[in-house]
């Protein structure tokens, strides 16, 4: 379980963050004063599920060839090469429960970044050499590079608003967190806490 | 290294996403003697030229490719 040594440090600019815990895991739900809107928000979604899924697994998701991915509004699935898949689950419950051995949970040993709003696209292109965003293509993309050489993988979701999601080993974690803030700064990237990113991907709760 | 990869899995790369994996060399019968083994694992050709090479996609799939390459001047001919 993720621990509070274990976490991204925040930069101070960020605010005052509101802590709350889920499940166990410490997560910050907003900051004070509250983030407002932003053209590029950045949060971390370490605490979500996450999967490396091979053999029969993977291919019970149904993806094709390589960088194929699916958005089914609950989780993200992306082909990494033929019988490996990687899963993400970003709304559902945090408790992962796999469907058979063919899964290596990965929730501990990667962090998750949320890059969303208008501008994420200018700041996801400032942190990776590939084209995350081919006209050719359709649906949601799966992309496995590198961000100044650490391997990374990248969602783009391809929802309705643009929006990417980044992990990396948690080792690299910090680095990848503060690589994305530099690439940021001349779009006015704002970290934010969970409600402004679920309110993002769901809509505002009633 | 002013060339790209192409990933049968990723498309179009950068080398520096890869981890070199050196020439690709027949290896010796199971029975040959140790010279053969030492020469096999420990010699290289290192040729000015056209040559198969086994490359590692590191930070991407994860998977082994061969391609073929001028060294000299990085032209991948073959992959």
């Amino acid at each position: 379980m993720m621990t509070h040594a274990r976490a991204i440090a925040l930069p101070g600019w960020a605010g005052k963050p509101v802590e709350t815990q889920l499940e166990g895991w410490p997560v910050v739900e907003r900051f004070e004063p509250p983030e407002g809107d932003c053209a590029v928000g950045l949060t971390d979604l370490s605490h979500r599920p996450k999967a490396i899924v091979q053999g029969a697994g993977a291919q019970r998701l149904g993806l094709a060839r390589p960088g194929q991915a699916v958005w089914n509004g609950q989780s993200l699935a992306g082909c990494l090469k033929p019988g490996h898949a990687v899963v993400l689950d970003l709304t559902g419950p945090l408790e992962m429960k796999p469907a058979d051995s063919s899964w290596t949970d990965m929730t501990d040993g990667w962090v998750l970044l949320g890059l969303w709003g208008p501008l994420s696209l200018d700041v996801v292109q400032g942190l990776v050499t590939v084209d995350v965003e081919p006209r050719e293509r359709g649906g949601a993309l799966f992309f496995a590079t590198s961000c100044h050489g650490v391997p990374v993988q990248l969602f783009n979701l391809r929802a309705q608003k643009p929006g990417f999601v980044i992990s990396c080993a948690r080792s690299h974690g910090q680095n990848l967190f503060e690589a994305c803030i530099r690439a940021g700064r001349q779009s006015g990237l704002k970290v934010t806490g969970l409600k402004a990113y679920s309110d993002w991907l769901c809509g505002p709760a009633a | 290294m002013p060339f790209l990869i192409d990933c049968p899995n990723c498309g179009r790369r950068s080398p520096y996403e890869f981890k070199f994996g050196g020439e690709c060399k027949r290896a010796p019968d199971p029975g040959a003697d140790v010279k053969a083994w030492c020469d096999y694992l420990y010699l290289y050709e290192n040729m000015s030229g056209v040559q198969d090479e086994w490359w590692y996609h590191t930070m991407g799939c994860r998977s082994w490719l061969k391609i073929r390459r001028n060294t000299v001047t990085h032209e991948i001919i073959e992959e």
